[in-house]
């Protein structure tokens, strides 16, 4: 995505200037300086509001809302149910799984295509091709994987031809397993695109230094390689976590009714057509906005951290 | 190291084939819609189709508003808070990561609720309104990758300085932001737009509640009764994002790499 | 609500609810939706429950249940949604859903694959689609207008060139008005003969019983 190499020309705009020139004229005060920036703002500020802010207090309200409209904390303690308290977990589950794995491989790929001395095209294919992946996601995802490693896809049928039947050795499609993978698809393209940035900022001439120091490559990387990618490791990971933990278009599509996630449950009672509990609904949601707030929060403070060595 | 330039091409090779592999197999589902061999008429059926063409264009048309719309807001703000403002970037890059918080699924049921027949901004009554909401709605998901495009633009290059000269010579801060800035950053803008275009043509939970035939809506309808022409869509819609982000990967290439000094 | 065989890859059809519990069919049956959520699932687990329990209403959704639970067991049940696609592809060559989907889906596969649709002959049940016309709306009598359209000879007939039994079907029948073309392309009107149109209340019961029960009692749990 965007090249992130940590340029040393000036970056955030030195305020000491700022206050200084004015492209106003000489009447200006101070005073009317900060009501110009804040003005070019104010649109920016105003869609949030409008938009972004008014809407999730709205569901935050209705989180603790009866059907009649009354102040109430029961649509919380039904959070209590065991249907949902398992659902959360399953969700956390799938999420997590797949955030770790996705990681895993996508860090494997991303190494490979920039350290690993390929063709130069292949980086730029394999970046382009994340970007795109990395938005495959829903019912063509579940039926590409399904007419893959379903019953009757083509991989199954490939694997039949020399021999091994997965199916008899236990795999499905329809599984968590099957289901991890499939996020998997677009789970490690976005670990790719994301840490290409920070695998780039692992200079050459750290390589270099360590080697006349008598470094071996393993050494290397455990001193100085994985500390360094080590706070971008984790943060991307809380991405990646959050990023699963709202994605329900696919495990519908895939396992459909033998699982119960909480994207599902919440798309149930706000949208279904048999149940309607909007309060219900809106507590879900705010569970999960809790939940991916807290990964993105995480992801943040560490992208914040790590970013200081980019410098 | 030898090895090591083996295990890439392992690695390569491996994730080659788990991310080919179910493309193969769709494009295979799709291309076998005739019993007696591969064609192309699952691909026809859907072109020919006056609902393809008119979803497809439709989006495309939102998908541009929602660009425009977009650009209009974040470069002036991600201008004025890296130039003026910059105590209000915790609050921008706050607002810019709710989008990836809040499911669309709340975000478009808080607007029905908020923007329909009784409220002060009555957008659900009318068609037009309806679309402009759903415009809104386009912008709110991609706010944060159009943010991050034109924040990474504004970096690479000098803002202070070229304001100063724009402004030494007599320019207003209309004519800064069009004429000297927005130029500079266009290639990371068209970097923001073309992954805005992506989210666009995909969506579906936003537009098929707000009850507007998009792209994703009309797929979804295929997706549910016919049998061959949703593998050939998914093919299409695949092919389609590889063309904007091999855009967007092409453009970069004429990307400002460095902040211009002008010492 | 029928069946909606591929006959590529079924090679028995079944005609009866009690026939898809056999072993030819296992990894085969799917439902069309998610019975936690639509209502076409859960019709289907009523109709089962109505063919397993001898016609009785009013236990049907919990006798449904036990069927699928079943049915999971001896690993006949695909949990994937079962549309078009995945019968065409394989991986739920067999989906019970509305009689006008399954008509429809056939029609569109043109022969490949080879499909067949099966009114199970144990248990018929019929869903009923209703509107409404909200008392808030801003051209009340264009909505009321539309009404009459929908329920007009010609807007009947409309419902059944998409497959769909209108209302007044006995009705326009009766009066000759249905064209024999059309007449022609629906499932004979005997299979309808003992159509069981459940009641709000116990549609409500079997909903409730349904929904809150799918994932203990049949859950396809994650492992």
């Amino acid at each position: 995505m965007s090249n992130n190499t940590g340029t040393l020309a000036t970056n955030d705009a030195t305020p000491a200037l700022a206050g200084v020139a004015s492209p106003k004229g000489p009447l200006s005060g101070i005073a009317s300086i900060r009501w110009g920036d804040y003005l070019g703002v104010a649109p920016f500020l105003i869609f949030a509001i409008l938009f972004l802010i008014v809407p999730t207090l709205f569901l935050i309200i209705g989180a603790f809302q009866a059907p009649d409209g009354s102040f109430t904390l029961q649509n919380i303690y039904d959070l209590g149910t065991p249907q949902i308290l398992s659902s959360f977990w399953i969700s956390i589950r799938v999420s997590a799984a797949s955030a770790f794995l996705g990681s895993l491989l996508g860090l494997a790929i991303a190494l490979a295509i920039i350290r690993g001395r390929l063709p130069q095209t292949i980086r730029s294919t394999v970046l382009t091709f994340s970007g795109v992946a990395s938005n495959f996601a829903g019912i063509p995802l579940a039926f590409a994987f399904i007419a893959t490693l379903g019953r009757l896809g083509i991989m199954t049928a490939l694997f039949k031809f020399v021999g091994i039947d997965i199916y008899r050795a236990g795999f499905n499609i329809l599984s968590f397993w099957g289901l991890t993978l499939t996020y998997c698809y677009f789970q490690i393209p976005l670990m790719i695109l994301i840490i290409a940035p920070a695998i780039d900022g692992l200079k050459k001439e750290w390589n270099e230094a360590a080697a006349t120091l008598g470094a071996t490559n393993t050494q290397f990387w455990r001193y100085i390689g994985l500390p360094v990618l080590w706070p971008n490791l984790l943060g991307t990971l809380s991405l990646l976590f959050a990023n699963a933990f709202g994605a329900i278009a696919t495990a519908y599509a895939l396992t459909g009714s033998s699982l119960n996630i909480v994207p599902i449950l919440l798309y149930a009672q706000i949208r279904g057509d048999v149940l309607n509990n909007p309060g219900l609904g809106a507590a879900l949601a705010l569970g999960m906005i809790v939940i991916t707030a807290l990964a993105n929060v995480l992801y943040l403070v560490i992208r914040t951290r790590a970013e200081r060595w980019l410098k | 190291m030898k090895s090591g330039k083996f295990w890439s091409w392992v690695i390569f090779a491996l994730g080659v084939i788990y991310f080919i592999g179910p493309l193969i197999a769709t494009i295979q589902f799709s291309l076998s819609i005739r019993r007696d061999g591969y064609s192309l008429d699952a691909y026809r059926n859907v072109f020919v189709t006056p609902a393809f063409q008119q979803s497809f264009s439709f989006s495309l048309l939102i998908g541009v508003a929602a660009i425009v719309v977009g650009l209009l807001i974040v470069v002036p703000a991600a201008y004025f808070v890296r130039l003026r403002a910059p105590q209000l970037r915790p609050i921008i890059e706050f607002i810019t990561l709710l989008p990836l918080i809040i499911p669309p699924i709340i975000l478009v049921f808080g607007y029905i609720r908020l923007y329909s027949s009784t409220s002060f901004l009555p957008l659900t009554t009318t068609s037009f309104g309806t679309d402009v909401l759903l415009i809104l709605a386009y912008v709110a998901l991609a706010l944060p990758y159009m943010y991050r495009a034109v924040d990474t633009g504004l970096r690479t290059i000098d803002v202070q300085t070229l304001t100063e000269a724009a402004s030494i010579m007599g320019a207003n801060t209309l004519t800064i932001l069009m004429q000297v800035i927005f130029p500079n950053i266009l290639v990371a803008v068209l970097s923001g737009a073309f992954l805005t275009l992506a989210i666009v043509i995909g969506e579906f939970t936003i537009a098929s509640l707000l009850n507007v035939q998009v792209f994703g809506v009309y797929m979804q309808n295929v997706g549910a009764n016919r049998a061959f022409e949703p593998a050939a869509l998914a093919v299409i819609s695949f092919i389609i994002t590889w063309a904007a982000m091999g855009m967007i990967q092409l453009l970069a290439r004429f990307a400002p790499r460095n902040a211009v000094r002008t010492d | 609500m029928a069946f909606l065989v591929n006959d590529d890859i079924v090679k028995t059809v079944p005609k009866t609810w009690a026939d898809l519990q056999k072993s030819d069919y296992a990894n085969a049956v799917a439902l069309s939706g998610d019975p936690r959520v639509a209502n076409q699932a859960i019709q289907s687990v009523f109709a089962a429950g109505l063919a397993t329990n001898g016609g009785d209403t009013k236990t049907a959704g919990d006798a449904g249940l036990k069927y699928f639970a079943a049915l999971n067991k001896a690993g006949n049940f695909v949990p994937v949604i079962g549309k078009a696609a995945p019968l065409a592809q394989g991986t739920t060559p067999i989906v019970t859903t509305w009689d006008y989907n399954a008509l429809a889906w056939k029609d569109g596969f043109n022969g490949n694959p080879k499909a067949e649709v099966v009114v199970p002959s144990d248990a018929v049940v019929a869903g009923v689609y209703i509107q409404a016309i909200s008392a808030y709306a801003p051209h009340l009598n264009a909505a009321k207008l539309w009404e009459e359209y929908l329920y007009s000879d010609e807007g009947q007939n409309l419902w059944l060139a998409g497959y769909c039994h209108p209302i007044r079907f006995n009705d326009l029948a009766k009066a000759g008005k249905i064209p024999a073309d059309l007449l022609a392309k629906l499932p004979s009107a005997d299979l309808y003969a003992k159509a069981v149109f459940p009641t709000l209340d116990e549609q409500a019961a079997a909903k409730a019983a349904v929904t809150k029960n799918w994932d203990s009692l049949v859950g396809a749990n994650v492992k």
